[in-house]
């Protein structure tokens, strides 16, 4: 009897010490869990955020040039009153998609697509995958593309890789691309060009001397506190300056944004948080720079994806067709997944109100006189990977605020952006052109 | 007996701040969102409100346009060709006003009136560029009949582009007439928000009081800055809201761009 007494006491006291153990254990694992602060902050901004995020996306994944034939010549399509990329993605929206299958991987078939009359063809400045462009998981491979050929029929269309000459038959449902052949047919913009291939991709060369005509806009630059509030928040973060006009605001030894000072012209902030990289996807790489471009709070209307190379993911913004340049070596924004930290570099220059064109133009040269100029001042032809004409800025001072967009040449070479001449320079100063390619 | 019971009461206490931890725990913060969506929520918030909106409002996202149009004085220069009406032009708004010479008298009901009405807009010896006007039955009144400027592109709510024709006892007292002139888009159409993300976007910015009614959204151009000597426009969605109890009804303007409230440029409908 005693002793099943005991044993009841016993049995007691390490119910009791257990309940307070896990008390203990339920309560630190509550206080030290930063997920469950941070979710409860957001609550009730998670489906909002998940529908702005496909919004976005929608948005920055915007094929950026279209190209159709007309008497057996190839057009690169500009209409004022149409945006034909635009087109697409509207009417991609009700779209069903079926099978996706592969057709080849020739190359000669490829440039045969390339060069086939019946095609309209829509492309992404670099490759994309096909499920960002469907929005949907259709497909495992998740197979990559730059370039859509639109058919003459509703049915299907298909997807080119250009570095690997692959070509894709994308099955579709619900799709009528009737009014994008229609505009395309009667786009008003028409400029001569030939794909070239260049490195791993086809480029779109002008055949002619061209007259280009000059943007401008008044523009809108936020200030370092506004950054900081949207990067780092408004607690526990300190400022240092520096004599070479930097400012740096830490939240933590982690996270950081370095700021130029005024002085510093065209200099690009730098946000950067150490931490260890997972091993992502193109496409889930392409996904998380999303999240951090909106984080930002720059202006999106006209950004677009633009480049990918060596992790690093960037954005420009897109008038009329071109890029920006809003910083000699920076569209707008580089996003750069490292092994131990994220960094994004932006400019904090949002182009804000369009000013009508006053006339204004400048002549630009075909695009293969380009790269003999460039060839002849020492640079590799071999390293040429791209080569452009996208828009350089200069300050009109007629009034504050107000910028002219420069149509000028740029030209990616050892995964480098720079415009023409300034390559030019590089290639005639005699740098050693092996050292760029080991600072990559 | 005494300290058994204190290890019950503890060990009672103890399960109990368990199961509350627990419970906390299960309770993900993450399944709290879970709604149906953020559309029945704010739907449902705007309810508890008191604020009535649509049942249908598109979430489709068009396109729109920056535009533009030259300052200048379109209208001075047409007094001479307006035979049937006396004018006065002001300069300092850039607008014309006008009596009839003679008696216009309307007859039957609201519709009939209106077509004539747009005869009398649409002949040039009476209105300076009346076909480029459209009859806006959201800004009229009972004897204001309003009409915005329209272009290829959309309609322009501003006073600047703004025909507006007075009537009483059946009869067209006189008019008044602002014009921008011909109208051209800046740039390439660009993708704007939907009539719904616009709305939304009033409401989180407390923009539409409570007790009050959506009655229309409209998509317009409204004058956005003047520089170089041209007026720039931008897509906007216009949302008419109703007060309940005042029946006021103010229309106020969201950037179809950005989704911001275009602010001190909301404006009362004049209903008499």
């Amino acid at each position: 009897m005693k002793l099943k007494f005991k044993l009841g006491d016993i049995l007691l006291l390490i119910g009791t010490l257990a309940a307070v153990i896990l008390s203990i254990i339920l309560w630190i694992f509550i206080m030290t869990n930063n997920q469950y602060f941070s979710h409860i902050n957001q609550t009730s901004n998670v489906t909002e955020q998940s529908h702005s995020r496909n919004r976005i996306i929608s948005n920055l994944f915007v094929p950026t040039s279209s190209y159709g034939f007309q008497n057996g010549q190839l057009y690169n399509l500009y209409d004022a009153k149409k945006n034909l990329p635009l087109e697409f993605s509207n009417e991609l929206k009700d779209v069903k998609y079926g099978n996706i299958e592969k057709i080849s991987s020739s190359r000669h078939k490829y440039e045969q697509m390339l060069n086939n009359s019946a095609y309209v063809q829509l492309t992404f400045p670099n490759e994309v995958s096909v499920n960002l462009l469907t929005k949907k998981d259709v497909t495992k491979n998740d197979q990559k593309f730059r370039r859509i050929f639109i058919s003459p029929s509703n049915f299907y269309f298909y997807l080119g890789s250009d570095k690997s000459t692959t070509i894709y038959r994308v099955g579709l449902i619900k799709a009528d691309f009737s009014r994008l052949r229609s505009y395309a047919r009667n786009a008003h913009g028409r400029q001569p060009v030939k794909f070239v291939r260049l490195n791993d991709s086809y480029e779109v060369f002008y055949t002619q001397t061209e007259h280009w005509r000059v943007y401008s806009y008044l523009t809108n630059s936020q200030p370092d506190s506004y950054f900081v509030t949207r990067l780092l928040g408004t607690a526990n973060v300190t400022a240092r300056s520096s004599k070479k006009g930097w400012t740096t605001y830490s939240l933590n030894y982690y996270t950081k944004l370095r700021a130029p000072n005024t002085e510093l012209k065209e200099a690009d902030f730098l946000y950067s948080r150490y931490e260890k990289s997972k091993v992502m996807s193109t496409n889930e790489r392409l996904l998380d720079s999303v999240e951090y471009v909106h984080k930002l709070g720059l202006s999106e209307q006209d950004l677009r994806y633009f480049d990918y190379s060596n992790g690093s993911v960037s954005y420009a913004n897109y008038i009329e067709g071109l890029p920006v340049f809003l910083s000699s070596k920076n569209p707008q924004i580089t996003t750069r997944f490292a092994q131990d930290a994220i960094e994004i570099a932006f400019n904090n220059t949002d182009l804000q109100i369009p000013i009508p064109f006053d006339g204004q133009t400048r002549t630009l040269p075909p695009s293969e006189t380009v790269v003999h100029n460039l060839v002849n001042a020492g640079l590799k032809k071999a390293a040429i990977q791209r080569v452009i004409v996208a828009y350089r800025v200069e300050k009109d001072h007629s009034h504050d605020n107000l910028i002219n967009l420069i149509p000028v040449y740029y030209v990616k070479a050892y995964n480098q952006w720079k415009s023409a001449a300034e390559w030019e320079k590089y290639g005639s100063s005699g740098v050693n052109q092996n050292q760029l390619v080991k600072g990559n | 007996m005494d300290r058994k019971r204190i290890e019950w009461l503890i060990l009672i206490i103890f399960l109990l701040i368990d199961l509350y931890l627990g419970i906390e725990m299960w309770r993900s913060p993450i399944s709290l969102s879970n709604t149906a969506g953020t559309t029945t929520s704010i739907r449902s918030e705007m309810r508890a409100d008191g604020i009535d909106i649509p049942l249908h409002i598109s979430r489709k996202q068009q396109s729109g346009y920056y535009l533009a149009a030259k300052n200048r004085d379109y209208l001075s220069h047409k007094e001479s060709t307006l035979t049937q009406v006396t004018t006065h032009y002001s300069k300092s708004d850039n607008s014309l006003s006008a009596t009839p010479q003679s008696a216009i008298l309307l007859s039957g009901n609201r519709k009939k009136m209106l077509e004539q009405l747009d005869d009398f807009k649409n002949d040039p010896t009476c209105v300076p560029y009346g076909k480029n006007f459209k009859y806006e039955p959201s800004m009229s009144g009972e004897n204001a009949y309003c009409y915005v400027q329209k272009t290829d592109y959309g309609q322009v709510y501003d006073n600047d582009a703004q025909l507006t024709i007075n009537v009483r006892n059946n009869q067209i007292i006189d008019y008044t007439i602002s014009y921008m002139g011909p109208i051209s888009a800046v740039r390439e159409p660009q993708l704007i928000i939907s009539a719904w993300h616009a709305v939304k976007a009033m409401y989180t910015d407390r923009e539409i009081a409570n007790n009050s009614r959506v009655l229309k959204v409209n998509l317009g151009y409204s004058k956005l800055t003047e520089v170089r000597g041209n007026t720039i426009m931008l897509p906007t969605w216009l949302i008419l809201v109703e007060n309940k109890t005042t029946k006021n009804i103010t229309v106020k303007r969201v950037n179809a761009f950005t989704a911001q409230i275009l602010q001190s440029s909301s404006y009362n409908v004049q209903k008499n």
